[in-house]
């Protein structure tokens, strides 16, 4: 059974595993020989009074199919399970998945907290849930066809105007817009949880970016590991089907087939920034934030070093309303200016439609039985959770009577305006004075807060400590669009748990856990579907050529800051080296040099002038207003390595990361020179750690090559600088070893020289020499060579101004004689490294539309 | 009265930006009372892109984008407005508050005008349990609510102080409440955050003012500023009513409508995204002046536009990274 051996043998991924089409029916009858470890479990399992528990009976019976599930699990002893459970746990770190908990001063992000027991549903109750929830979600298409087209819903009075109004997702903007694509929603959510009589309730819809898909792939990548015996042996549904039908609805509404779906999502500081990118990778749309993107004559574009690349279709996780600065929430910096304008111009199609979060408002949740009768002639098949909007005098009578029974939400906003803290409360929770307010609120501005049913949700079994503990829970499915008017229902979902045995408010930002969720089939399920690609199915997939144009300047930036740190950290050591031998003396010259360069660099503090070397050097490692000093040029390599974190290898993510925090608080303690040497070497055996990492683990695709000149560029400056400050003819005396020293060539010149350093032979060594691979030509030698495999350095065959630049400057230093090399030359060298610098941006990052010929784009 | 209109508004960015893309609600409207017999709005350099579109709102906006390096901005409105003075109302006349409240909950319009849009909290104007209480005073229980709105704007001229430079765009109610200072636009947020407070629908109300030179003096040009009111639903009969709390007046022959909206947000003059690291400056002239209702003369000849200032950009020597797109400082109307 599921030991490392069993683990090895279902290695491959969820979707791709085959097996016996005819499971043996190798479980003994239920309840007749069950382990003992396991009754001795089920005993001291006890629901909670009056809930609904998802297992057991109030009479301590099992309800199926927990039964079958349980014997299956019996057949295992306590310790296999337990390592089962814990496979599981390691699945998921080992996939680096987490998710980021707001308001947490380390920016905190939390590892994926599964509760490893799945919560089961029979064929029988799946199948009466998916009428219920494929009803709603054609009534939440209905409805926002409507109130963003016709709006007879309100002019028929069937929803007053302020019901709709009110929601900050009714996006005025769209009104009157017809989505392009034919449809609001692509994908549909919505969270259901099961009250004391058993029966399941619709808690609310998620209609404007729904979350939580991803998470449930991985989860149950993680549980099938951990019990693949068991998912097999009880027919769970899969899920891989659902999200075909998902990406080929994106990829048909793609008119053209050189352009791409994109998954725009608000960036790395998200909730749920994992399940973008994760999904992106499953489905092979491409990741964007709103930043690559371009709108251009009403249509959508992403900024790639290839050029601007059509977008015909965004998947998006941002909120509506921030989706364009410009036309919607104007202080947003997360969307793309002009979107609204493309759709408003039948450019793109965005998925689900912008202002589709409307239809999450509680206000409409006291409406949706009516709107059912009013748009499908329907009752509603799921009952809905109660819901009293208080901008109605009847029912904000009802509210204000029994509200003590009630739970008091805000009707649009995440809380109650005038009562801030107020997100949802019981009645009989409220204080004295909230209380007031709160009838104050309902008299006065009614229509802004409900009264909902208080419903207590069913539990169920959780893994905790060894025991099983009945937990509350809250039940999201998934539905994604097919056609014009039907819907697939993904068979599993996200399940969150409660932390406590409250059972009314869920969420995973308080520290709640998820289960996979498991529909057990009434025989084999079809294993056949995949999302790996067939012969017969062109993929949408992310080509080299479309590495965006932020996550170049990203990588080129992450390698300039991170070899600007380290020709700083030279400087650093070079400087203590010269001042901890019992004062400064003879090497004053050197030291003035050194202090220079570091000024030069703007690595010292303002008003620093007349501190002795020492406390320079210490002000360098530490000082946090100097743009130049590592405090801030480590935070910037940190900075840019969080934007492209999904390209970069955890280790080597950790590794940027560690090198900040050591400079991050490096100010707040005293510090001897002594310690300031260690610190400094410390951290230049990370940069090494980083170096060798990069270089191992990163692919050579484009992305490297925009690390590579990035790293190549800044190299060659400090180098040019370097020599330049010590190379001249009358340079101090120790001026040579110096510089071998800041360009780390001492051994490579002592092993072709073995003399004392000469002027003319060193700089040969960090100029021209092509071979030493400090040397300044080096570097630009490498350059020309990853400039010349980047798309787009020529056009009609002759090189872009970049390339020519490139070219000239690697012939320059291939030719010049060193005896001919004046110092002052090394002012040009830098001038070239400045232009080549700008050249990259220009031709790269910046994408200037007027520079993208048309034969580049496709 | 008929008027010519001209706004020029230049955005020197001290760089060069190699693109940008703006939303303009720069073009009037017909509106109740209000005619507008031509307008043109002129963009320099000129644009690579432009449309024009009617806003949810009912208001014009341009969308233009401009794809060549440009350092300096300018758009100018010029135009010719008639405008009517309003009837005479009664606020004695109007319904009481309480009802007004009511009617505009059960309204079944989700059109612009409807007064279900302007109860809520909006981008720029949240509500404030001070503004509220302050605003209360104005409504006791049966006050008709045109009494209680005018009062309410004489109380806001009386108590606050005019005050340009004391707050910006980003200015919140609660802060120009605080400090009873600020100006046009902080006087109609704080107008609204009362109102909406109390469940009454009020809107923001962007254009221009007529102003009289001081006597014997010729006007100036560029003199005017841009101007913005609040109004107030008073039911279905009465509709909107415009109260300018600047000055304590109802919005009548002198005030000019630009865009309509639920506060500053949704009209803003000029908004725009560029791609740029340096700040840049903002210049706002306006010009409103009124046409000799006998005989009409021709519209002014075109001006050269401002004179183009050379500006000088020092190369940096330790390149840092650009940073991201950056929000245009918007113009704040007086």
């Amino acid at each position: 059974m599921p030991g490392p051996a069993t683990l090895a043998l279902s290695s491959g991924s969820l979707m791709t595993q085959k097996q016996n089409p005819t499971p043996l029916p190798r479980t003994p009858a239920p309840g007749s020989a069950r382990a003992p470890w396991l009754k001795e479990m089920l005993a001291a399992y006890k629901p909670l009074a009056n809930v609904f528990d998802e297992m057991m009976r109030p009479d301590g019976s099992l309800r199926e199919p927990w039964g079958r599930f349980l014997d299956e699990l019996g057949a295992l002893s306590r310790s296999q399970l337990v390592d089962a459970f814990a496979s599981a746990d390691r699945h998921l770190k080992g996939s680096g998945v987490f998710y980021r908990v707001y308001d947490d001063p380390s920016g905190g992000e939390r590892p994926w907290p599964l509760a490893p027991v799945p919560l089961l549903i029979s064929a029988r109750e799946w199948y009466a849930i998916k009428e219920g929830v494929i009803q709603r979600a054609r009534l939440a298409e209905a409805i926002l066809g409507d109130l963003y087209g016709e709006g007879r819903l309100v002019r028929d009075g069937v929803l007053p105007a302020a019901a709709v109004s009110g929601s900050p997702d009714y996006l005025r903007p769209l009104v009157g817009l017809p989505p392009p694509g034919g449809r609001h929603l692509h994908l549909y959510a919505v969270d259901i949880g099961r009250g004391p009589d058993g029966a399941w309730w619709v808690l609310s819809d998620r209609t404007q970016a729904p979350s939580g898909a991803g998470y449930a792939v991985e989860n149950r990548i993680a549980l099938s590991r951990a019990l693949p015996e068991t998912v097999r042996s009880l027919n769970v549904e899969r899920l891989a089907a659902f999200f075909q039908s998902f990406r080929d609805e994106l990829a048909r509404l793609n008119a053209r087939a050189e352009a791409r779906v994109g998954l725009l999502t608000p960036g790395p500081l998200n909730e749920t920034y994992f399940e973008h990118a994760y999904l992106a990778r499953y489905l092979g749309f491409l990741l964007v934030e709103g930043g690559d993107l371009a709108v251009r004559d009403g249509e959508v574009y992403v900024r790639t070093v290839s050029g601007l690349k059509r977008v015909d279709v965004l998947w998006r996780r941002l909120d509506g309303d921030f989706a364009d600065p410009l036309e919607l929430r104007t202080a947003s910096r997360l969307g793309v200016p002009g979107l609204v304008q493309a759709i408003r111009e039948g450019g793109v199609t965005v998925a689900n439609a912008l202002g589709s979060g409307v239809v999450e408002s509680r206000a409409l949740m006291g409406f949706m039985p009516a709107l059912a009768r009013a748009i499908l002639g329907e009752d509603l098949i799921l009952p809905n959770l109660a819901t009293w909007w208080c901008g109605q005098p009847r029912e904000r009578d009802i509210v204000v009577k029994n509200l003590d029974s009630m739970v008091v939400a805000p009707a649009f906003e995440p809380t109650i305006p005038g009562l801030p803290g107020v997100r949802t409360l019981l009645g009989s929770a409220l204080s004295e004075k909230d209380r007031e307010t709160f009838l104050a609120i309902a008299h006065r501005r009614g229509m802004d807060v409900v009264g909902q049913e208080a419903v207590k949700l069913s539990t169920m079994p959780v893994w905790q400590d060894g025991k099983l503990t009945p937990r509350p829970f809250v039940l999201r499915l998934f539905l994604a669009a097919v056609g014009t008017d039907d819907w697939a229902v993904m068979p599993g979902g996200f399940c969150r748990i409660s932390g406590s045995t409250d059972a009314r408010f869920v969420s995973l930002q308080q520290g709640a856990s998820a289960s996979d969720v498991w529909v057990l089939g009434d025989g084999p399920v079809d294993e056949t579907t995949t999302l790996l690609p067939t012969p017969e199915r062109v993929r949408v997939r992310r080509t080299t050529g479309t590495l965006p144009s932020r996550a170049a300047d990203n990588l080129f930036w992450l390698a300039r800051y991170l070899e600007r740190t380290e020709a700083t950290l030279r400087l650093v050591r070079a400087l203590l080296g010269r001042v901890a031998e019992g004062g400064v003396g003879a090497d004053r010259p050197l030291v003035d040099r050194l202090v220079l360069l570091l000024r030069r660099i703007g690595a010292l503090p303002e008003g620093s002038e007349t501190l002795p070397a020492a406390r320079l050097a210490i002000a360098v490692l530490t000082d946090r207003s100097a743009i130049g000093a590592l405090p801030q040029t480590t935070a910037m390599a940190r900075a840019a390595a969080a934007v492209i974190r999904d390209r970069l290898a955890p280790d080597t993510f950790q590794t940027v990361t560690d090198i900040a925090a050591r400079f991050e608080d490096a100010g707040d303690r005293p510090m001897t020179p002594g310690q300031a040497f260690d610190l400094a070497s410390d951290a230049l055996r990370l940069l090494a750690a980083y170096s060798g990492l990069a270089a191992e683990n990163m692919n050579r695709l484009i992305g490297w090559r925009f690390l590579e000149l990035g790293r190549r560029i800044e190299r060659a400056v400090h180098t040019a600088r370097f020599v330049r400050q010590f190379g001249e003819e009358n340079a101090p005396a120790g001026a040579l070893e110096v510089m071998l020293e800041l360009g780390d060539s001492q051994i490579t010149y002592r092993s072709r020289y073995v003399v004392t350093p000469s002027r003319v032979p060193v700089l040969d060594l960090l100029v021209l020499d092509g071979n030493n691979p400090r040397s300044v030509a080096f570097q630009v030698h490498r350059m020309l060579d990853y400039l010349q495999t980047l798309p787009g350095t020529t056009v009609d065959g002759r090189p872009v101004p970049v390339l020519r630049a490139a070219k000239q400057l690697s012939a320059d230093l291939e030719t010049l004689p060193v005896e001919e090399m004046a110092i002052a030359h090394l002012d040009g060298v830098a001038n070239d490294l400045f232009r080549l610098s700008e050249g990259i941006s220009e031709r790269f990052f910046r994408q200037a539309p007027s520079e993208d010929l048309p034969e580049e784009l496709g | 009265m008929i008027y010519d209109v001209r706004q020029v508004t230049t955005y020197d960015y001290g760089s060069v930006i190699p693109f940008s893309r703006h939303v303009a609600h720069l073009t009037p409207t017909d509106q109740p009372g209000q005619t507008v017999l031509k307008a043109s709005l002129g963009i320099d350099p000129a644009p690579a892109e432009r449309a024009e579109a009617t806003d949810f709102f009912g208001n014009r906006i341009t969308s233009f984008a401009l794809d060549h390096p440009h350092d300096l901005l300018v758009v100018e409105l010029r135009a010719r407005i008639q405008v009517l003075a309003p009837e005479p109302l009664l606020p004695s006349l109007t319904p009481a508050f309480e009802a007004v409240a009511d009617l505009a909950l059960e309204s079944d319009d989700l059109g612009p005008d409807s007064p279900a849009h302007y109860v809520f909290p909006s981008r720029k104007v949240d509500l404030d349990a001070a503004i509220t209480a302050w605003t209360a005073k104005s409504f006791p229980p049966g006050q008709p609510v045109l009494e209680g709105a005018s009062d309410l704007m004489n109380r806001i001229k009386r108590d606050f102080r005019y005050a340009p430079g004391s707050t910006d765009t980003s200015t919140r109610p609660d802060q120009a409440f605080a400090t009873r200072r600020g100006v046009c636009q902080d006087f109609a947020h704080v107008m609204i955050a009362g109102l909406r407070g109390l469940g009454l629908p009020a809107r923001y109300v962007s254009g221009y003012l007529r102003t009289n030179p001081p006597p014997g003096r010729p006007r100036l040009e560029g003199a005017d500023a841009t101007h913005a009111w609040a109004a107030v639903w008073c039911g279905p009969e009465v509709g909107w009513v415009g109260l300018d709390p600047t000055n304590g007046i109802p919005a009548g022959e002198d005030h000019i409508v630009l865009a309509l909206g639920r506060d500053y947000a949704d009209v803003s003059p000029l908004q725009g995204i560029i791609v740029a690291s340096g700040d840049h400056s903002l210049e706002v002239k306006v010009d409103v002046i009124p046409v000799q209702p006998r005989a009409i003369p021709p519209a002014p000849a075109d001006r050269p536009g401002p004179e183009r200032a050379a500006v000088e950009k020092a190369v940096e020597r330790v390149p840092e990274k650009a940073t991201d797109k950056a929000a245009e400082k918007p113009a704040k109307p007086a």
